[in-house]
């Protein structure tokens, strides 16, 4: 276990290695560069300025000489300044970081919470009519595109109902119930697609475990139902879905720039879409690193949990 | 060793006997295979009452799409002084706040993701089986440069890089490439197709890894066929069935996923007819006039709906392992 957790640890090396390469060197394409985009669009940059500005911003040197420069700053926590606030970008992404860990929580935590009796239940009443109201429901959820559920949810119960605000966020530390409406509709809609899959995923396991034998000898010798149920193959059948809700929960990180945007989320998703637009790569860099980091470790930390609770998974 | 004689014999017989060896098929009788096939699977669709619902759907999408500018009662272009006309017989879906008519936006809007996502996916196929092919079937292989020999990872190598690829999320991916090299179609066509070949990658390096074990494989190595022969034209035909579920699920992703960007501002610019950017549009009446939100969006969903149905139905199908009890 631990020579296959070092190993995996020492593949994470060229992984990031690679992505760094990726979001240093996709902003060298941008034409005219970052000195075109401090410019407004209706005045002409002085020769003389652009050296200048160059030179300040270590633009003249050959670019390898950049992006190992950059990396070697990245590693001790430095990833530059914002080109337009000149704020530093760690101090920027750290301020938005706690929003969007709040709100990917928030998700998984109702996405479990939902996904884990609605798939038992449904395994338990299979082909019922609980049963394709469950499978129908996670095929909702499957299916409609978070951006348009994020609208139809505002035009229902802010627009309609006004029950929920549509915007805006309130740290939950400072205030934790009245941040609660501020979460309702960002976590549910974040959470639908986790949730949708979870439910799948733990009807199915749920039925695999009940057609094992060790089900038929419990059930044979007279336990109950429930103990059955409770205290055996649910803990089977979890497995798959934790390891799912995990995986998924490291994809949302992305998923929230979108969910962000929509609800003017003061969180990571937000920081990079507002900055994207204006290329400001240090910060997109910074945040993009940020994110993908998170996505590798939540992965492997999957993996690993997996491995020790399932000791058959292979270790290859 | 008994068996090891059996296979003497056998191989002896390959090699030796003109008689047994299969003749190529001509083309007539691979379309016809292929007809019998194709009409096989329809059969077993047609059993499963989602998979039929979800096969319909897509149909009828791609009907609308090949037939838009039949099926558009209006140029979605034109704009009229009748603005935020409601629901009528005239205007079916209504009239959107510059007076054109919303039912021919959807039905031109269906066209453009249809075209996008499904030019996307056969991009990420192509790219992205033979790499996976490759990397499943060569694993480390042996290259001569200037007269001495190395030893090349290839597939540790390829898997890496998918990995890097995966590690990046996704709409990151998409935002950062769009926002640098512009939201035009060609773009987003490359893009979208691009993002998808790691998974595709991984999912032929699966099954061409099972598959290479199989004793067809050892008997083209006896007859002497060549890697790369048995590769492309053994190996990969019978890898796929989860190729063309993968596809079908990923044209519905990918939908989601241009809408998405057009409903960010990036990809399709108004005046375009696109789900997403018409629901981008439509954010702003949305106190004043909701209706704007909802077809655009329900357009997309039940398109969405039909080919996830229509992928896990394949799936029943073609991958028997796979099957959801």
């Amino acid at each position: 276990m631990l020579a296959y957790t070092v190993r995996r640890l020492l593949n994470l090396i060229p992984i990031l290695f690679l992505v760094t390469a990726f979001l240093f060197f996709i902003f060298r394409f941008l034409p005219g560069g970052p000195i075109e985009m401090m410019v407004p669009p209706d005045e002409v940059l002085d020769e003389e300025v652009r050296l200048i500005l160059e030179k300040e911003l270590g633009l003249d040197r050959p670019i390898l000489v950049q992006y190992f420069d950059w990396l070697w700053r990245a590693l001790q926590g430095d990833f530059g300044e914002s080109i337009y606030s000149q704020l530093p970008v760690g101090s920027l992404i750290m301020e938005r970081f706690p929003a969007t860990l709040y709100l990917a929580l928030a998700a998984v935590v109702l996405a479990i919470a939902v996904a884990i009796p609605m798939g038992t239940i449904a395994a338990l009443r299979r082909n019922t009519m609980t049963d394709y109201v469950a499978m129908g429901t996670s095929v909702f959820g499957l299916t409609v595109p978070n951006f348009w559920l994020a609208l139809m949810m505002i035009l229902l119960f802010s627009l309609g109902l006004r029950w929920l605000p549509s915007m805006g966020y309130v740290d939950p530390t400072q205030d934790f119930f009245g941040s609660l409406k501020h979460f309702i509709m960002p976590a549910i809609v974040l959470a639908a697609y986790p949730c949708a899959v979870a439910t799948r995923m733990t009807r199915s396991s749920m039925l695999d475990e009940l057609n094992k034998d060790y089900v038929y000898t419990a059930r044979s010798q007279g336990l109950p139902e429930w103990k059955i149920i409770f205290k055996y193959t649910l803990k089977n059948a979890l497995i798959p879905t934790i390891t799912i809700v995990g995986l998924l929960f490291a994809r949302q990180l992305g998923g929230t720039i979108i969910i962000e945007s929509i609800f003017g989320w003061p969180g990571v998703g937000l920081l990079i879409f507002e900055h994207i637009n204006a290329r400001d790569f240090p910060v997109v860099q910074g945040a993009g690193l940020l994110l993908a980091i998170f996505f590798v470790g939540i992965n492997l930390a999957v993996d690993l949990m997996y491995r020790l609770v399932n000791p058959r998974v292979e270790l290859s | 060793m008994a068996s090891d004689s059996v296979a003497r014999d056998v191989s002896s017989r390959l090699l030796n006997q003109e008689d047994i060896r299969v003749e190529a098929p001509t083309l007539v009788t691979r379309l016809r295979r292929t007809g019998a096939y194709l009409k096989d699977m329809a059969g077993e669709l047609w059993k499963s009452k989602l998979a039929s619902c979800g096969a319909f759907i897509v149909l009828v999408m791609i009907l609308v799409a090949i037939f838009a500018d039949v099926l558009a009662r209006h140029d979605p272009f034109s704009m009229t002084d009748a603005a935020l006309a409601p629901v009528s017989w005239e205007h079916w879906f209504g009239t959107d706040p510059y007076g054109r008519d919303i039912w021919s936006r959807v039905v031109h809007g269906a066209r453009r993701a249809m075209v996008i996502s499904a030019s996307a996916v056969l991009l990420g196929i192509l790219l992205g089986v033979p790499l996976g092919a490759v990397s499943g079937y060569y694993g480390t292989t042996t290259v001569h440069v200037a007269g001495r020999q190395v030893r090349v990872p290839l597939d540790n190598i390829i898997m890496r890089l998918v990995d890097a690829w995966l590690a990046i999320p996704g709409i990151l991916f998409f935002l950062l490439v769009v926002a640098i090299f512009g939201g035009s179609d060609l773009v987003l066509i490359m893009t979208l197709g691009v993002a998808q070949v790691p998974l595709l990658a991984r999912l032929v390096r699966g099954s061409v890894l099972s598959e290479k074990t199989k004793e067809y494989v050892e008997a083209s190595h006896i007859i002497g066929d060549s890697n790369l022969n048995i590769t492309f034209r053994q190996i990969l035909p019978n890898c796929l069935s989860p190729i063309i579920v993968q596809a079908s699920v990923s044209v519905g992703f990918l939908i989601i996923v241009e809408a998405a960007l057009a409903f960010l501002g990036l990809g399709a610019q108004p005046p375009t007819p696109a789900w997403g950017a018409d629901l981008n549009e439509a954010k702003n009446f949305m106190e004043t006039y909701p209706l704007l939100t909802i077809f655009p969006g329900l357009a997309l969903s039940l398109t969405v709906l039909g080919f996830n149905l229509f992928g896990d139905g394949l799936r029943d199908i073609l991958d028997p392992r796979q099957v959801e009890q």
